[in-house]
């Protein structure tokens, strides 16, 4: 019954949090977030810690790392590569550029302009890249880390619904509690432990693991009460518009990973009910002006298991 | 020691539970037949079991073919060795039982399974050939349901389901077959007179009177408390002291002991030969007799006719077709008061005849009290005298009469009971030439006031005599009833000899004698119901029973039909119900589930619509620490069999017996 992924999986969250201090949660998130092959957003403040997680998670996960950072000078080719003539060979020379990595940073994604946006998004979405008509196959895994400020700062461009979508889970960090700053201001500089940290996965196993997340079993009854959430946002009048077939999706996929991290080979209501917010917060849109998201959450957190 | 209790432990976990039930169901099914057959099959049967559960303990091998053969033909010696035959109720039980037994010697397909616990069954109805008293009823009942478990235990071998829950399966399926048989029961058209011909082996002596009298015979029965027979009247019940049953009139005497001579004469259709006129309204009861294996029926005096298949004698003795042999129930009238045609005396001698050389002082006695006697009536009054002034004592433990027990009676010993007092009245009659005769029966009767009817038992049999007078006929004299009861040596014997003294004396018996007395009254009435409704349920009773449930005149094609309408309702019944059940049936463990949440909701601790089962228990359990381990099972349970992929095993039974057990 107990699924012997929980060990390394706790194994892994102890690692990343000696980083990322009094995040265990958020960590445990994204990482459910990675082993459901989705990708993910973190929208906060600056400096609360987004880019430390997305290093720290790279790190202990032994992938490889790029970051690149939004602005809204940021062009596709800067994210995808572009050709070069190489004068040697007298013929273009195809210099992938930085989302050819296994884990991406996608810093402030909304402060660049809708095109760089939609060529990471695609790219994400197709597991490839076409650059002069040649198609190159992203790597395994592959992973999106993108972070985001508040819509209410100056200088956005927010992310339009249909690429919000491509986000399995969005998720927030907050200020550290207490305890957690003291430790960081008092403790050794961030950067360097990170430097000292060793992987404690290699690509192969998360691969593994990202193959026995998918095969968490989804009974009947839990596939019922999905099922029961999905109608219930599309039935009810607070929502401007229900729930997606690919939300769906992700809600399950996310529920398999985190009853796998807990240690089941079978997915509970309260794994679905614990990513739920995660996952269609930020998909949702109040059918009120002025409607907040949350009220929807809890609308959708009271509809009865069957 | 150690080693053979772990030896022996070991061997009991190899015998598997299907072939338990079944050995345990048949051996308590043959119990029964224990003191009927006889040792030499008895002994066997017992072995063959024993046998086959060394078998299944693996301590012994099932015999081979060639033994089995072997073993067969000496158990049919053996049967006819004991019966010398092989059929009729008692050597067909028996051959029966000792098949049966060898079938276990090759029992090891489900086909001789099936068989087994088939012909058990079979058993279990042979019993009622002998016994169809309650008690072995529910014993029976017991029997079946052990032998169906066994049929649903082989039957589910491979499910491993929980012993106690094929006992609950079994159970239910008997109480689904209730309905069922209570319908058969009531509807099934009744033959009159026994279904089968009970072949007539089974004359054993039943308790009760028997057709001689002699000294001993009658104070044998003082201390037997069996039932005789048990009496409903309609309308007014008579005085206790007027309740003389009659059964037998004994005419001719040997010196020692009455016969009945007329057992040579019955079936020629003798029929009552003298009128009589009614005096007062009849009195009407319903009697219920216990099988006494004789053909003789009890009536008060004087019988206003015959029930369904039985005579009225000369001598007004009814006399039934057959024997009594199971349980016979009839309602019948009768005059307390009446004036016989008393024009001319009997003209049979035998109510006159003496064997020669016997008694001779009674002889003397007899003639010297006629002498002094005006007329007959004055007579038998003169001799009722002599038994009441005389020291005459009545006694249980009467002294041995040897060479003449009337004489030694009358002027030696003078203790005795009722039949040496009826023997020797009825010689001094006969001795001065007045027709006399004794009478058997019995006296008086206990009512049962939780019923509201008499029991007669055994212990009420009586004698007494009666007398043919001029101008009156027969005159019943009971010369037990003179002896004063200071002379009376057994307190309880007053009752005997006079039903009424008890009422009068109005003894107050303590509390435990009450109470015990009422539990008696208790049971009998159980008892008398059982006989009543279902051993008596025959022909008249079910028309009478029908005929209270509005369907009049029913003869036995309207009833197969009402029977076949009954069955096809009932099966219709349990049809819908399967059909309406299947929907509902597909979330047993929800509902499982539901009541367990029902639990603790009425005890403040609802669960939220859309809480899991885990953060429910987990919310639950600090308000309720003690029942913690419970709940996490329940809720463990609860989430494997709803969630997870392989479903373990018999989860759902184990889910259902703890949210049972769960009391919140």
């Amino acid at each position: 019954m107990k699924s012997h992924a929980k060990k390394p999986l706790d194994a892994l969250v102890t690692a990343a949090g000696q980083i990322v201090l009094g995040k265990e949660n958020e960590i445990r998130l994204a990482l459910a977030c990675l082993l459901a092959r989705g990708h993910l957003l973190i929208e906060d403040l600056p400096g609360v810690g987004k880019t430390t997680l997305a290093h720290t998670l790279a790190r202990v996960l032994g992938l490889q790392y790029q970051r690149i950072q939004f602005t809204s000078d940021l062009l596709p080719a800067d994210i995808l590569g572009v050709a070069v003539f190489d004068q040697d060979s007298g013929r273009f020379r195809f210099q992938p550029g930085p989302i050819f990595a296994q884990l991406i940073l996608a810093d402030e994604v909304n402060r660049a302009t809708p095109k760089a946006q939609s060529a990471l998004l695609e790219a994400i979405e197709e597991q490839q890249v076409s650059v002069e008509g040649e198609t190159r196959p992203l790597p395994e895994p592959f992973f999106v880390i993108a972070t985001q400020n508040p819509a209410s700062q100056i200088g956005t461009f927010a992310l339009p619904e249909s690429q919000l979508d491509r986000f399995t889970m969005r998720i927030s960090l907050g200020y550290p509690d207490l305890h957690a700053e003291r430790e960081l201001l008092a403790g050794a500089d961030r950067r360097e432990l990170l430097h000292g940290l060793s992987p404690v996965f290699d690509g192969a196993q998360l691969q593994a693991l990202q193959t026995e997340a998918s095969r968490v079993h989804a009974a009947e009854a839990l596939i019922d009460y999905l099922q029961a959430l999905l109608v219930f946002s599309r039935q009810s009048p607070h929502f401007a518009h229900g729930l997606s077939p690919r939300a769906g999706l992700s809600l399950l996929h996310s529920a398999r990973a985190w009853a796998l991290m807990a240690g089941r080979d079978h997915v509970l209501p309260e794994d679905l009910q614990t990513v739920l917010p995660h996952v269609v917060g930020h998909r949702l849109q109040a059918a009120e002006a002025g409607g907040d998201a949350q009220r929807l959450v809890a609308l959708l957190q009271a509809v009865p298991i069957p | 020691m150690e080693h053979l209790r772990q030896a022996l432990a070991w061997r009991w976990r190899q015998v598997e539970r299907p072939q338990l039930w079944l050995l345990t169901g048949l051996t308590l099914a043959l119990l029964p037949h224990v003191g009927r057959l006889p040792w030499l099959l008895v002994l066997p049967a017992a072995l063959l079991l024993g046998w086959r559960l060394g078998f299944e303990l693996k301590l012994l091998r099932l015999p081979p073919r060639a033994l089995r053969w072997l073993l067969v033909g000496l158990a049919v010696a053996a049967t006819w060795a004991s019966y010398h035959t092989l059929i009729g109720r008692q050597a067909g039980v028996a051959l029966l039982v000792i098949m049966l037994c060898l079938k276990l010697m090759e029992m090891d397909k489900p086909r001789d399974v099936a068989i087994v616990i088939g012909l058990s069954y079979f058993v279990v109805i042979t019993v009622f050939l002998f016994d169809q008293s309650l008690l072995m009823g529910g014993y029976m009942l017991l029997v079946v349901t052990l032998l169906t478990t066994a049929l649903t235990a082989f039957s589910r071998m491979n499910a491993k389901v929980p012993e106690h829950a094929n006992l609950r399966l079994a159970a239910t399926l008997l109480a689904q077959a209730a309905p069922l048989a209570l319908l058969l029961f009531v509807l099934f058209p009744r033959i009159p007179g026994p279904l089968w011909h009970l072949p007539s082996d089974g004359g054993s002596a039943g308790t009760g009177l028997s057709e001689t009298m002699s000294p001993g015979n009658i104070s044998r029965l003082s201390d037997n408390d069996a039932v005789a027979f048990r009496v409903r009247f309609t309308g007014e019940t008579p005085p206790q002291n007027r309740l003389y049953w009659r059964g037998l009139v004994l005419t001719s005497f040997d010196g020692r002991t009455w016969r009945n001579p007329n057992e040579a004469r019955r079936g020629l259709g003798a029929t009552r030969s003298f009128d009589y006129t009614a005096i007062g309204e009849p009195v009407r009861y319903t009697l219920t007799l216990e099988p006494h294996q004789r053909r003789w029926l009890f009536a008060l005096d004087m019988p206003a006719g015959a029930p369904p298949r039985s005579t009225v004698s000369a001598d007004v003795e009814i006399i039934a077709n057959n024997s009594v042999k199971t349980l016979r129930q009839y309602t019948l009238q009768s005059y307390l008061d009446y004036r016989l045609d008393a024009r001319h005396a009997p003209r049979d001698f035998a109510y006159l005849r003496l064997p020669p050389d016997t008694a001779p002082r009674a002889r003397i006695l007899a003639q010297q009290l006629r002498a002094e006697s005006r007329d007959d009536a004055d007579y038998v009054q003169r001799v009722l005298d002599f038994i009441r002034q005389q020291p005459f004592y009545y006694t249980r433990q009467p002294p041995l009469l040897l060479d003449d027990p009337v004489d030694e009676f009358l002027f030696d010993s003078r203790q005795g009971f009722c039949e040496h007092y009826a023997s020797a009245f009825t010689v001094l009659m006969r001795a001065a030439g007045l027709p006399a005769r004794v009478m058997t029966g019995y006296l008086g009767g206990e009512n049962n006031p939780l019923g509201d009817y008499f029991i007669v038992r055994q212990s009420d049999a009586h004698a007494w005599s009666e007398v043919w007078l001029r101008g009156r006929g027969w005159v019943r004299v009971d010369p037990t009833a003179v002896i004063p009861p200071e002379r009376v040596e057994n307190r309880d014997d007053l009752e005997r000899i006079d039903p009424a003294y008890a009422a009068r004396t109005r003894e107050a018996p303590d509390w435990a004698k009450r109470l015990w007395r009422k539990m008696g009254y208790g049971w009998d009435r159980v008892n008398n119901t059982w006989n009543q409704w279902i051993i008596g349920y025959d022909k008249d009773t079910q028309t009478a029973f029908l005929g209270r449930l509005g369907l009049e005149n029913v003869d036995w094609q309207r009833m197969v039909s009402l029977l076949f309408i009954g069955l096809g309702l009932v099966v219709a019944v349990i049809a819908l119900q399967l059909f309406r059940r299947r929907p509902a049936r597909r979330d047993v463990v929800g509902e499982t589930y539901a009541r367990f949440c029902r639990k603790l909701a009425r005890h403040g601790l609802p669960r939220k619509p859309a809480e899991g089962a885990q953060d429910y228990s987990e919310r639950v359990i600090p308000c309720r620490p003690e029942l913690a381990a419970q709940i996490r099972h329940i809720t463990l349970l609860y989430q494997r069999l709803r969630y997870a992929r392989s479903i373990p095993r018999d989860g759902l039974y184990h889910l259902q017996q703890a949210v049972r057990r769960f009391r919140p």
